[in-house]
Parts: C-alpha cells; structure tokens; sequence
C-alpha cells in the first residue's frame, strides 16, 4: 500500500481528529475569553457603591456599600479609610457592618464581622470619614482572602442622614483621601498611596 | 454520518464564534468604561445599561484633566450612538468644556471634572456667552469634583467659582444700587463698611480671647468684622454678590412649624434663588439684605443689638426664629463659612457668595461647624 493511498477509515479518523481539535482549540479561546473578561490579574479595588437616584421625598436617610474586590496573599490585620464628604448636604450618621469577616483568634472556621471605629461627631465636623480597625491580636483577627465570598464583599456600610439644604438635582460625591490594608510585611500592603488598592470613589445623586 | 457530523461542527463553530465575540464587546458595568478614542459610546452599551437599569461610569481624559460621566439606567429613555468625549482647558480663572457631541444625549447625565487642586470655592457655575448654564456643584479638600448634570448640550461653557465675578457681565441682574439709596447714603446704625473692599483686613487666626462685642476669634483666613459706624460707602464703585434665601430645612422638620405658618414655606425652601445682586464697596451683608428683600417684596425683619454691634434678623418671608422649634432661627453663610459676628460687621467683598438659611438645629442641620 502506498502512503498517497489511505485507506477511506483513515480519513475519515483523520477529519474527525481535526474536527474534534479544532472544535478543542475554539473552546480553549472561548473560555480563555471568558476568563480575560473578568480580569482577573486587576488590582484590587475599594469601591463605595454609587445607589441609585435619591428621592428626597421618600426618604431623608441612605446607605452605601463599601466593597472590595480581592485580597492579596497576604494577612492584613489593619485598615483605614478616609472618606471625604460634604456635612453641609450630609450627616454622617456612623458606620453598618458589611459581610467580609475577620479570622476569629486564628482558627480556620471561625469568623466573625470586624470591629470598625469612627466617630461620627468629629467626621461631621471636618468633613471627612475617618475609619480604622485594628487587629490587637498580633495577626489572628486579621482579614484574609480566603475569607472573601466569590462576589458583593461589603467590608462596611456608610449611613448618612440628608440636610436639609439639599435639593433636587445636588450631587454628593464621597471621596476617597486615603485607604489602606496593612500586611505585617509592609511590601505586601495594599494602600492607595502606593497604587496597590485602587479606589473608585461613590456619589449620591438627588433625584425628583 | 458526515453530514451530521459537519452540521454539528458547524453548529458549535457557530455558537462559539458568536460566543466569542459577545465577549469582546463584554461590556463590565460594575467597572469604569473607557471612552473610545472616537469618543463614541454605542447604541448597543447603552441598551446593556438601560436594561440592567445599572449605573454606568464612562471616563475620559482631556489635556491631563480626567473626567467621567455617570449615567442611570433608569434616566434612559432613548438609546443611540452618543459621543461623551469632551475637551477639557484651563482658563484664568477656570475650566472650559467643549463637548464633542452636537445633539441631545437622549437622557440626563452626570459630568464629573476631576481637577488636581482645590477648587477655590465651595460651589460654581457653568457660564455660557455671559449667562449661567448649569448649576456646578464642587465636592473635595485637597483635590475638588465639579458635577454637572447635563440634560442639554451646549457646546462651549466656562466652569468659573461661584465667589468669581463674571468678567463680561457686570450689570447686576436684580438689584442696582442707586445714587440716593437711603441704604447707602445714610449714615445709620445698621449700616457697615471700610474705605475699601481691597481693604479687608484677614484674620491671621493668631488672636485668643473675644473682642468687646462679645464675638469669639475669628478663624484664619477669614475677614475680620467692621463696625457700622466707621463704615464709608463708596458709591462710585459697584460690585456683584450672589445672593440667595431658603428655608429648606423646615420641610424635614413640619412637625415642628407653627402650622399657621405652613403656607409661607415654599415647596422647595427657596424664598429667593440664588440671584446676581449689585453692591456698593463698603457694604455689609446686612445693607444688601434690607435691599434686596425691599426690592424682591419679601418680608424682613430685624432689630439692632448693641451687644454685638449689629442688626440681628428676627424674620424672613414672615417666617421668625423659634417657628420651627426652639433650635430654630436665620444664619448667613458666605462662600461656605458661617461668620461668627453680626451681619452687619461683615463687608462684602466683590464675587462672593451669600446664602440666607433658616435653621431648624442651631445651625447643625445646615453645616454651620463650631460654636459661636
């Protein structure tokens, strides 16, 4: 038998071969696309969530998410966030917890929600939210990304009280001045200083 | 056998091409949308928005001046092809936005200027061949957030603070002082001023104790108060402030109001929107109050106290202090600070801004900060 001269079963395993890699390789891009549209390798990123409209009329209080996006590898036993706003449109009212939990004393199933500090009372005065916590325990209440749900991580919320002098149509933006995750190895930190936590910063928007 | 074969392969090349592409143009709503070079946001991303009724942020950057529009599903009425880049340049005294697209966006969007430094007031505004556009609201310490909300296009507009006199423009729009103004030709108690509006004499915040008129040291940077009596109005010089009334604060707090009183509040606080008004160097707050109530037919109300050298505002619109509870009264703002003196010992300067507000809290629920 001549090599120019397969046999017809050969072909045809040679055709489904093909086939069968081409239809691999397209299912390769197309989940290679799926995982690139979710851009995993970003950077990690604080977020105060932008609501919705405001209607000043149905109510006079309001709620925004903070969220982040991923951790690092790292453990992080301290962070703060400072949160510029305008107190002559808001009240600062104080801080609601999110859903991101803190390792509690180091065991692997335990966890509990942080404990956040501010004070309202000198935020409305400067203008600017003031946020910490504290892990005192040398690393064993530290946040961790294997704590993390797959989405909406709520490291804390922000509840605000509207002024009265606020109107239809007045936006209230919410700033970021500084955040930071401090890791115990400083390298390893993620601070809006040094560009390792990106922040996109909310606004609350008066609607009719 | 072949031919389902092929069919089939066809099949799954089809879906996973078509597949593919969708990702391409995946657009993540949850992350900041880059503005095309083009500057063209399409059709197809706004319906994405529209239908997730989600919030959108489109950034751009124009001569290193980042700046993003948000826009809300639910404004969304219409959706096309629109163009939101826009071109960004420093003026004298501040911004100027030449939008790119010609036509209607088709829903109301939010712009929001992100400069460097601090901008030099707490509020501005969008001018337009010499006459205010759009309302600009500013929000930040270090660097500053101007937002406009954009229902229309209008091609070119200049952002200037609100403290900044508009240069083309200097006629008052509402109010002009005249030659025989008994307001500023006599020489009565409730009237302030000094040679000067160039004069002003700023605090260096160095002072500690209260002065004889019981008035607590004012904080650095600001101007220090005048007395009525050495006032000299200079009526050959002619300036502009804005000047604005509202008592919004009562509509959270009805309950508390004399309810014979409750038809004298408007729907929306404002007893006078913030208007040009027209000054003569050396006035005070005071002088351009009486003066702008008289001329606008709003009711106004005020009784000299010595104590602090200075005309105290009992009422506005008929509304008085202790109406809307005990807590309840006027303040003045200018350019965002509450003055801790008298209305009267505060000599207005050329741009700035001046707010009447009506206090339902001591001053507390309309971001007066301190204590007098």
């Amino acid at each position: 038998m001549s090599k120019s001269k397969l046999e017809p079963k050969t072909k045809k395993r040679i055709k489904i071969g093909i086939s069968i890699g081409v239809l691999l390789l397209l299912l390769i891009l197309f989940l290679l696309f799926s995982f690139c549209g979710e851009n995993p390798f970003g950077k990690h990123t604080l977020t105060i969530e932008t609501p919705q409209k405001i209607s000043l009329s149905e109510t006079d209080e309001i709620t925004l998410d903070v969220t982040i996006s991923s951790f690092g590898e790292a453990k992080y036993p301290a962070a703060s966030m400072s949160i510029v706003f305008d107190p002559s449109k808001l009240e600062f009212i104080g801080i609601e917890e999110g859903n991101v939990f803190i390792r509690n004393d180091g065991e692997e199933i335990e966890q509990r929600l942080p404990d956040w500090s501010c004070n309202p009372t000198q935020c409305n005065k400067t203008g600017k939210i003031n946020i910490m916590y504290l892990d005192t325990t040398g690393g064993k209440n530290a946040f961790d990304k294997d704590l993390l749900a797959k989405d909406d991580n709520v490291v804390l919320r922000l509840k605000f009280r509207f002024r009265g002098s606020l109107r239809k149509g007045d936006v209230c933006d919410l700033v970021f001045e500084d955040a930071v995750f401090a890791a115990s190895d400083e390298t390893q930190s993620l601070a809006m200083t040094t560009g390792t936590l990106n922040v996109r910063n909310g606004k609350i928007v008066i609607g009719d | 056998m072949k031919r389902i074969i092929c069919l089939i392969l066809a099949f799954v090349l089809l879906m996973t091409t078509t597949a593919c592409s969708g990702n391409f143009t995946q657009v993540n709503l949850n992350e900041p949308i880059a503005i095309p070079e083009n500057g063209i946001v399409e059709k197809s991303v706004l319906d994405k928005v529209k239908n997730e009724n989600a919030i959108a942020t489109f950034t751009g950057s124009s001569n290193d001046i980042k700046y993003e529009w948000t826009v809300f599903g639910s404004d969304i009425n219409e959706t096309k092809d629109v163009n939101l880049s826009v071109v960004l340049n420093k003026s004298d005294k501040g911004i100027k936005v030449n939008f790119t697209e010609t036509k209607d966006l088709g829903f109301p969007a939010l712009l929001s200027i992100h400069i460097k430094e601090k901008w030099s007031a707490d509020s501005a505004t969008a001018f337009n061949g010499g006459k205010g556009v759009y309302s600009v609201s500013v929000t930040g310490s270090k660097t500053s957030i101007l937002n406009i909300s954009v229902n229309k296009i209008i091609r070119e507009i200049e952002i200037l603070p609100d403290e900044t006199k508009y240069t083309e423009d200097t006629t008052a729009e509402n109010t002009n002082p005249t030659e025989n103004d008994s307001v500023s030709s006599e020489k009565d108690k409730y009237l302030s001023g000094v040679q000067n509006s160039d004069d002003r004499v700023y605090s260096d915040g160095t002072a500690t104790g209260k002065d004889k008129y019981d008035t607590d040291p004012v904080p650095e940077g600001k101007p220090m108060p005048v007395e009525p009596e050495n006032q000299e109005i200079n009526n050959k010089k002619t300036y502009t402030c804005i000047f604005s009334i509202e008592c919004s604060t009562i509509l959270n707090n009805l309950s508390d109001l004399d309810p014979d009183k409750r038809h004298l509040v408007p729907s929306d606080g404002v007893i006078l929107p913030p208007t040009k008004v027209a000054f003569y160097e050396g006035e005070s707050v005071y002088d351009v109050l009486q003066r702008v109530c008289k001329e606008n037919n709003i009711h106004m109300e005020s009784s000299w106290t010595p104590v602090y050298n200075s005309a105290y505002i009992e009422g506005i619109n008929n509304l008085y202090e202790f109406d809307c509870g005990e807590l309840s009264g006027w303040m003045y703002r200018v350019n965002g600070w509450y003055p801790n003196y008298g209305c009267s010992r505060y000599q207005l300067a050329d741009g700035e801004k001046v707010e009447w507000r009506y206090t339902c809290d001591l001053g507390n629920d309309v971001g007066r900060e301190g204590t007098w």
